[in-house]
């Protein structure tokens, strides 16, 4: 049975208790109105032929038209009341009425035959008018016996109404109460016991238990969540199993790259250093033997074997950026800007440099490598503005659309051909020749790294001899 | 016998060259005695024992880290242990600059760290400067009478 299903029945059984309840409430209710009803007429009727009796002496005695007048009021109010009532009374009640309705009819009879009997005056009748007056007495006795059998039965039934409505109001609580109380196990069994048992599954999980899987059994939503649960632990397990796996490689290699980059810089760096060493004494020690063109080609050699020197140290460099671990703090990108500037303004004191930094720019990372990052930008703002007689360089933030909030360096410069925007990270890739702007290719390889290093991405806008901007996120 | 030299441990012998050369155009002018790897230089240094006369008494080592046989880490510790040894200085001449290195060098007595450009003419001012503060402007420990 499914959860929602056993939702379902128990807010429909709650529903039919409480109708039924309703239903036999209100016809318990109604019952005792009515014989509440019955018993008012009961009691009108009985206080009624009371006053029709005292009516009947009242007349005897005074003989008046008025009194005659007044019982016959009385009389048909009475019969009146009766047959109203009649209407709406069930059987069992109807028949006393019919009784107290004969008697009254017997009533009237003899009151009349009363008055004619008087009327007569006859000698023999004083004795007849008593026995007719004694038999209309013990009438109306009937009458008030019969109402107050009647009543005496109504305050029994009352009594059973509302013992009846007692009975119903604790039978409706017993069952709500019995309801609630399946509800609240229900609960526990199919609700809360198996939540807790996926509660202890993540717990698990949490602290790196990928074998642990859930028991809950049967069938519904709870038993198909806790086969997800054991699901997403499987594949959480897999995929953790294959990241170390990868981990392990990565590891490896890296291991590999280290010891090939301790022997890069140790090993490839000799060779160049002979190179170098012994064109170097050739060319003062065998001077004299030498000419010009065997000079220059010395020359050519020695520059090679630095310019080697260098390249190799830019790939270390490279490849410790990779190594490092990040230091994240605040960093202040204007200041270290600032400082930089200053350095290449003293390191080229034959360029003016001119440049406008917005305070305050704020960024979160490593502040060592985002130094280098920077420096190499400036660097490369400065260098490639040598052709211009003011260097204007400029560092600031500016809303890309598409991108968002970003840095930018911009300078007025030679810059590049956007047809070869794709080169311009790649390592050892150059838009420019050697003998234009010195460089070994590997500074925006640097800067991109950093930048990668830090979860964000930089691109750059240029056109020739218009200048270059470059943007980068962090 | 006391010999006043310098001891270049060091197994490429472009860099015995280039390095005498270095020496010879910064004026140094004391003896050099090679040793091609760890193992001759600890040879050189501790002889068949602390009594033996002919053991090497450098007022300077210089020293390359990665050699065959017994690398210059090595070389360094040995020297690091020894109590008349260890009052030489020890300059470490290198073509690594791998952080690790430096710590480790330190760590095991060395005084200086150098390393070795590839530029010659860079080379010749480092090897000038290394001898001019270790040979001249240094007070060494006392000679043993």
């Amino acid at each position: 049975m499914t959860l929602l299903f056993q939702t379902r029945l128990i807010a429909a059984l709650l529903f039919l208790v409480m109708l039924t309840s309703t239903v036999i409430y209100f016809r318990a209710a109604s019952n005792l109105a009515e014989t509440i009803r019955t018993n008012d007429i009961v009691a009108e009727i009985v206080q009624r032929v009371f006053d029709l009796n005292i009516l009947t002496t009242e007349h005897l005695n005074l003989r008046s038209k008025r009194s005659l007048q007044q019982w016959e009021q009385s009389h048909a109010s009475l019969t009146n009341i009766l047959l109203k009532s009649a209407h709406d009374l069930d059987t069992n009640r109807l028949t006393a009425l019919n009784r107290i309705r004969r008697d009254l009819v017997n009533i009237r009879k003899l009151f009349f035959r009363i008055i004619i009997l008087e009327k007569r005056q006859a000698p023999t009748s004083e004795q007849l008018i008593n026995g007719v007056k004694s038999q209309l007495n013990i009438t109306a006795h009937e009458i008030v016996s019969e109402a107050s059998g009647l009543r005496r039965r109504l305050v029994y039934e009352l009594a059973n109404e509302r013992e009846k409505v007692n009975e119903l109001l604790l039978w409706t609580a017993t069952s709500l109460l019995l309801v609630m109380l399946a509800t609240g196990f229900w609960f526990q069994r199919q609700l809360l016991r198996p939540i807790t048992a996926l509660k202890k599954h993540t717990e698990a999980l949490t602290d790196g238990d990928f074998d642990a899987r859930t028991t809950v059994r049967g069938k519904g939503e709870i038993t198909d969540l806790s086969i997800a649960f054991n699901y997403l632990a499987e594949t959480i397990s897999q995929k953790i199993h294959a990241l170390n796996v990868a981990l392990g490689a990565a590891e490896a290699s890296n291991k590999e790259l280290e010891a090939f980059s301790y022997s890069v810089s140790h090993d490839l760096r000799s060779p160049l250093r002979s190179l170098d060493g012994f064109s170097k004494a050739i060319l003062e020690d065998y001077e004299d033997k030498l000419d010009e063109t065997g000079r220059d080609y010395l020359k050519r050699i020695r520059l090679a074997a630095t310019r080697m020197g260098g390249l190799i140290d830019d790939l270390l460099k490279l490849s410790k950026i990779a190594k490092q671990d990040l230091q994240v703090g605040s960093v202040n990108l204007s200041d270290l800007a600032a400082e930089i500037l200053e350095d290449l303004k003293q390191a080229n004191p034959d360029q003016t440099i001119k440049f406008t930094i917005t305070p305050a720019l704020k960024a979160s990372g490593d502040k060592k490598l985002l130094r280098i990052a920077l420096e190499n930008l400036l660097e490369n703002s400065v260098k490639y503005s040598s052709t211009k007689d003011v260097a204007e360089i400029e560092m600031g933030q500016t809303i890309v659309p598409g991108r968002g909030r970003c840095f930018y360096v911009q300078d007025h410069g030679v810059g590049f051909n956007m047809a070869f925007k794709d080169k311009l990270f790649a390592t050892f890739q150059r838009l420019h020749h050697t003998r234009e702007f010195p460089g070994t290719g590997v500074g925006l390889s640097i800067v991109e790294r950093i930048i990668k290093r830090h979860g964000g991405s930089i691109w750059a806008e240029s056109e020739v001899n218009e200048g270059a901007t470059f943007y980068f996120l962090l | 016998m006391y010999k006043k030299s310098i001891l270049l441990v060091e197994d490429n012998p472009d860099d015995v060259l280039l390095t005498r050369r270095a020496l010879r155009q910064s004026n140094i002018l004391n003896e050099v005695v090679v040793a091609e790897d760890g193992a001759q230089a600890i040879d050189l240094l501790f002889g068949k024992g602390p009594e033996d006369p002919s053991r090497l008494r450098p007022e300077l080592i210089l020293l390359d880290l990665k050699m065959p046989k017994v690398g210059g880490l090595e070389v360094l510790k040995h020297i690091h242990a020894d109590d008349v040894l260890s009052l030489i200085p020890v300059v470490v001449l290198t073509t690594s600059n791998e952080e690790d290195d430096l710590i480790r060098s330190y760590r095991n007595g060395a005084n200086s760290f150098i390393r070795k450009p590839v530029d010659f003419d860079q080379f010749v001012e480092a090897i000038g400067q290394m001898g001019l503060y270790w040979l001249v402007l240094n007070v060494g420990t006392p000679e043993p009478e």
